[in-house]
C-alpha cells in the first residue's frame, strides 16, 4: 500500500524545482511485480523510487531499453497497476489512494496512448463508434456524440467521412490518430503516451509529433512522452528523463541533457542513434552488452558492468541522483567525464565489451 | 569484377479475389561482392517484396516478371533441390521478427549446426564448435552453454543475434536482411549492425538492408536505393544521396528525421498524406499528390529514370539537384 504523504525525499534528490505549477508530481514512486510462478511473498522492483514533475502544458520525455521500467511508471500513474510506495499528484490530488467513483472521474484527467492502436481500439465497432464509447464513458449525452466525434476527428487531420470505417481499414498513422482523438473526447490534461510514434514510419511520425504539439499548444496538455528514440525526444519533450533498471539516472531539461550529458548510458542512447549524413560505419557500438533482466540484483552501479567509464567506487557504490544548480540531476560517480567520452572510429568499444573473451 | 546479384526490371503482380495488383513495377539493382547496399522507403513502397522475390519466397498469388541473377546464375528457374541448397549455403535472410525464422522447438545449437552439416559437410562434433564460434561473434557470452538452450530462452535482442549467427553459419555470399533491427532497442541496434559490418570484413559477406529508416540505412550502406510505390525512385552512393538528394520524395524522407544538432524547427516537415493504396496509375509520378513541386506534366507522363548527378539517377521530371544548378 502507498504512503498517504510523500515522507520527503530521502534518496537526497530533492530539487528546488516549485511544486505549484506541476500538474504531475511524482515522489519517490515504487513498482514491484510478483515473480512469474511464484505464490509467496516473491516480488521484484520494477521501478524504484522514482521522481519527477512536469508542468501543465510541457512535455517530459522518458528514454531507456527495454525493461527499464517506463510503461511501469506510466501503468502506476494510471493506476491500472497500484504502486507499492510513493506518491503521485494530480492537479494538487493525490492518485494513489483513489477508489470507485474518485478513481473513475481522475481518469477523466490523464488518458494513454499506446504504440499500437490495435489494442486499445475495438475492431468490432467503427472509429467514430469507438470514440463515441469514450464520449459516454465521460457522460456527454447522446445526440452530442455525433457532432463531438466530428469535431474530435477535425481536431487530429482525419476526414469526417472516417468515422465510417473499421480500425483494420486505416493505415497506422491513421489508427494512431483515431487513438488519440479517443483519448482526447474526456478533455485530459494529461496524456501518457507510450512509445505512440514507434511503430510508424518517419515521414508518418513526423506528422503525428506535429499534432501532439499543435495540440499541446491549443490546449495546454502536458505530456509524458516514453520512447526509447532520443531523436524523437528532442524534438517533442522540453524534460527529459533517462530510466536504467528501474531508476532515473539522468533528468533535465532536453536541450541541456542533449548538449552536455551527464551519464554515460544517455551519452551511449544518443550515440546509438543513426542520423543521415554524420558519415557512417564503425561508430556505433558505444556501449556493449544489453540490459541486465529486471529482476537482477546488483551492487553498486547498475550500470558499471557496460560503462566505459566504470572503476572500483562504481562497482562498490550505487551513485545517487545528484542535481547540479540549474537543476539538471545525473547518478554518476563520473558524471564530470561524460564529456570526455568521444565515439570515433578509434575509441569505438567493441560490442563484446564488460564480457569474458 | 562479376556481381554477386543483378536484379533486372523486377515486377510483382499479386492477384487477390480476381484483381492483379502491381507491388514492385521495374526494379533493377546490382550488388557486388562485400557491398552494402540498402533499400529504403515507406511501408508498403515493395522493399519487403523485392526482398521475398529474390529469395524466392513470394506465396503462389504473386507473379514475378524480370530477371533475377546470382553469380550469374538464373534464380528463377532454379527447381526445389537447387532452392535449398542455395538458401543457407549461398544466400540467407534475416527477419524482423527473429521468432519468425527460429524453431521455437528446437535448441540454438540444432538449429545452428544443421546446416553446418548439410551445407558445409561438417562433423558433429566440429559443426558444435563452429556454432560455438558463431555464437561467441555475435556477442553471446557462455556461447558454448547456450547452444543447449531454446529460442524463448534469449532475449529478443539475443535472438536476432542467433538468426544473424545461423545466417552467417555458411558464411553467405549475401545477407539480405529485411528491418532486422526495427523491433530492437537503439542500443541493440547499434549492435547489430556493427555486426553485419564485421561479417562484411572477415568474410567480404555482401549485405542487402531493408529499412523504412534512412537513418538505420544510411548509417550502415554504401549505396542506396529509395523506392516509392514499388518503383526506385532513386539510386546512388549514400553520401551523394544524403548530401544532396534529388528526388523530392527522397528530400521529404530526410527532413522528416528529428535531428540530434543544430536548431529544431517547431514543427518538423512530415510528408502531407500517406503513400498510395494499390495500384497507382501508369502514366503520371506515384508522388504527384503528396509533392511540393508537382507540375501539371507531373500527372500526365511518369518520369523516366534518368542521371541526376556523376553517380546518382531519379525518376523525376524535376530534379532537384538539376533545378539547383540552374538557379546557381
Ligand atoms: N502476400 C501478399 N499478398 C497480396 N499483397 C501483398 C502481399 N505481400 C505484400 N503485398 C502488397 O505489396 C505491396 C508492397 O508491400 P511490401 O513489399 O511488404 O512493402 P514494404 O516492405 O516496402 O513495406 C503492398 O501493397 C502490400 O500490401
Ligand atoms: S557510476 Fe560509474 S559505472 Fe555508473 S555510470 Fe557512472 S561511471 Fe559508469
Ligand atoms: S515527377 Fe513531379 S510529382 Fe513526381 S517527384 Fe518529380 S516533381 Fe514531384
Ligand atoms: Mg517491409
Amino acid at each position: 500500500m502507498s504512503g498517504t504523504d510523500s515522507a520527503g525525499s530521502r534518496s537526497g534528490t530533492d530539487s528546488a524545482g516549485s511544486r505549484s505549477s506541476s500538474i504531475v508530481d511524482v515522489k519517490d514512486l515504487t513498482v514491484r511485480y510478483r515473480r512469474r510462478g511464484s505464490l509467496r511473498r516473491n516480488e521484484f522492483t520494477a521501478v524504484d523510487g522514482v521522481s519527477f514533475e512536469i508542468g501543465a502544458g510541457r512535455t517530459l520525455g522518458i528514454a531507456g531499453e527495454s525493461g527499464s521500467g517506463k510503461s511501469s511508471v506510466a501503468r502506476a500513474l494510471m493506476r491500472v497497476h497500484d504502486p507499492a510506495a510513493g506518491s503521485v499528484r494530480v492537479a494538487g490530488r493525490e492518485v494513489t489512494t483513489l477508489r470507485g467513483g474518485a478513481l473513475q472521474r481522475f481518469r477523466r484527467h490523464m488518458q494513454m496512448v499506446f504504440q499500437d492502436p490495435y489494442d486499445s481500439l475495438n475492431p468490432r465497432l467503427t472509429v467514430g463508434d469507438n470514440v463515441a464509447e469514450a464520449l459516454t464513458a465521460a457522460g456527454v449525452p447522446r445526440p452530442d456524440h455525433v457532432l463531438r466525434v466530428r469535431d474530435l476527428f477535425d481536431r487530429v487531420g482525419l476526414p469526417a467521412a472516417f468515422t465510417g470505417r473499421y480500425p483494420h481499414q486505416l493505415s497506422g498513422g491513421q489508427r494512431q490518430r483515431v487513438s488519440i482523438a479517443r483519448a482526447l473526447a474526456v478533455s485530459p490534461q494529461v496524456l501518457v503516451c507510450d512509445e505512440a510514434v514507434s511503430a510508424l514510419d518517419v515521414s508518418v511520425r513526423a506528422q503525428i509529433l506535429n499534432l501532439l504539439k499543435d495540440l499541446q499548444e491549443a490546449d495546454g496538455l502536458a505530456y509524458l512522452f516514453i520512447s526509447h528514440d532520443m531523436s524523437t525526444l528532442r524534438f517533442i519533450a522540453d524534460d527529459v528523463a533517462i530510466m536504467y533498471q528501474g531508476r532515473i539516472v539522468e533528468l533535465g531539461p532536453a536541450d541541456e541533457v542533449f548538449a552536455r550529458p551527464r551519464h554515460p548510458y544517455t551519452r551511449a542512447l544518443i550515440a546509438a542513434i543513426p542520423q543521415p549524413g554524420v558519415g557512417r560505419r564503425h561508430r556505433r557500438g558505444l556501449v556493449g552488452g544489453e540490459a541486465p533482466s529486471a529482476e537482477a540484483v546488483l551492487t553498486g552501479c547498475a550500470f558499471a558492468p557496460r560503462c566505459p567509464l566504470a572503476t572500483e567506487v562504481c562497482r562498490e557504490h550505487r551513485p545517487l541522483l545528484i542535481a547540479e544548480p540549474g537543476g539538471h540531476q545525473a547518478a554518476c560517480h563520473h558524471a564530470d567525464a561524460v564529456g570526455s567520452l568521444t565515439v570515433t572510429a578509434d575509441t569505438t568499444v567493441p560490442h563484446q565489451q564488460g564480457r569474458t573473451a | 569484377m562479376t556481381a554477386i546479384l543483378e536484379v533486372d526490371d523486377l515486377t510483382v503482380d499479386f492477384t487477390r479475389a480476381g484483381t492483379r495488383t502491381a507491388a514492385v513495377r521495374g526494379v533493377s539493382l546490382r550488388v557486388e561482392a562485400g557491398e552494402r547496399v540498402g533499400i529504403v522507403g515507406e511501408s508498403g513502397s515493395g522493399k519487403s517484396v523485392t526482398a521475398q522475390a529474390v529469395m524466392r519466397l513470394l506465396p503462389t498469388t504473386a507473379t514475378v516478371g524480370g530477371s533475377v541473377r546470382f553469380a550469374g546464375q538464373d534464380v528463377l528457374a532454379y527447381d526445389a533441390a537447387k532452392l535449398a541448397a542455395w538458401r543457407g549455403a549461398d544466400i540467407a535472410m534475416v527477419f524482423q521478427d527473429p521468432m519468425s525464422s527460429l524453431n521455437p522447438l528446437l535448441r540454438v545449437g540444432t538449429q545452428l549446426t544443421e546446416g553446418l552439416r548439410r551445407h558445409r559437410g561438417l562433423s558433429k562434433s566440429d559443426a558444435r564448435a563452429e556454432a560455438a564460434r558463431l555464437l561467441k561473434l555475435v556477442g553471446i557470452a557462455d556461447a558454448d552453454r547456450r547452444l543447449d538452450d531454446y529460442p524463448h530462452a534469449f532475449s529478443g535482442g539475443m535472438r536476432q543475434r542467433v538468426c544473424i549467427a545461423i545466417a552467417a553459419a555458411c558464411t553467405p555470399k549475401l545477407i539480405i536482411a529485411d528491418e532486422p533491427t526495427t523491433a530492437l532497442d537503439v542500443t541493440v541496434q547499434a549492435q547489430v549492425l556493427d555486426l553485419l559490418d564485421e561479417l562484411t570484413e572477415r568474410y567480404a559477406t555482401a549485405t542487402v538492408l531493408v529499412s523504412h529508416d534512412l537513418g538505420v540505412i544510411s548509417s550502415f550502406c554504401d549505396r542506396i536505393l529509395v523506392m516509392y510505390a514499388g518503383r526506385v525512385v532513386e539510386a546512388g552512393p549514400t553520401d551523394d544521396i544524403v548530401a544532396d538528394p534529388a528526388h523530392p520524395y527522397t528530400r521529404a524522407l530526410l527532413d522528416s528525421i528529428p535531428r540530434l544538432e543544430g536548431e529544431l524547427p517547431r514543427r518538423l516537415p512530415a510528408i502531407p498524406g500517406s503513400p498510395p493504396f494499390g495500384d497507382v496509375p501508369a502514366d503520371s509520378c506515384a508522388f504527384a499528390d503528396r509533392c511540393a513541386y508537382a507540375q501539371p506534366v507531373c500527372r500526365t507522363v511518369a518520369p523516366p529514370t534518368v542521371p541526376v548527378g556523376p553517380r546518382t539517377q531519379a525518376a523525376c521530371h524535376f530534379p532537384l539537384t538539376l533545378a539547383e544548378e540552374v538557379t546557381r
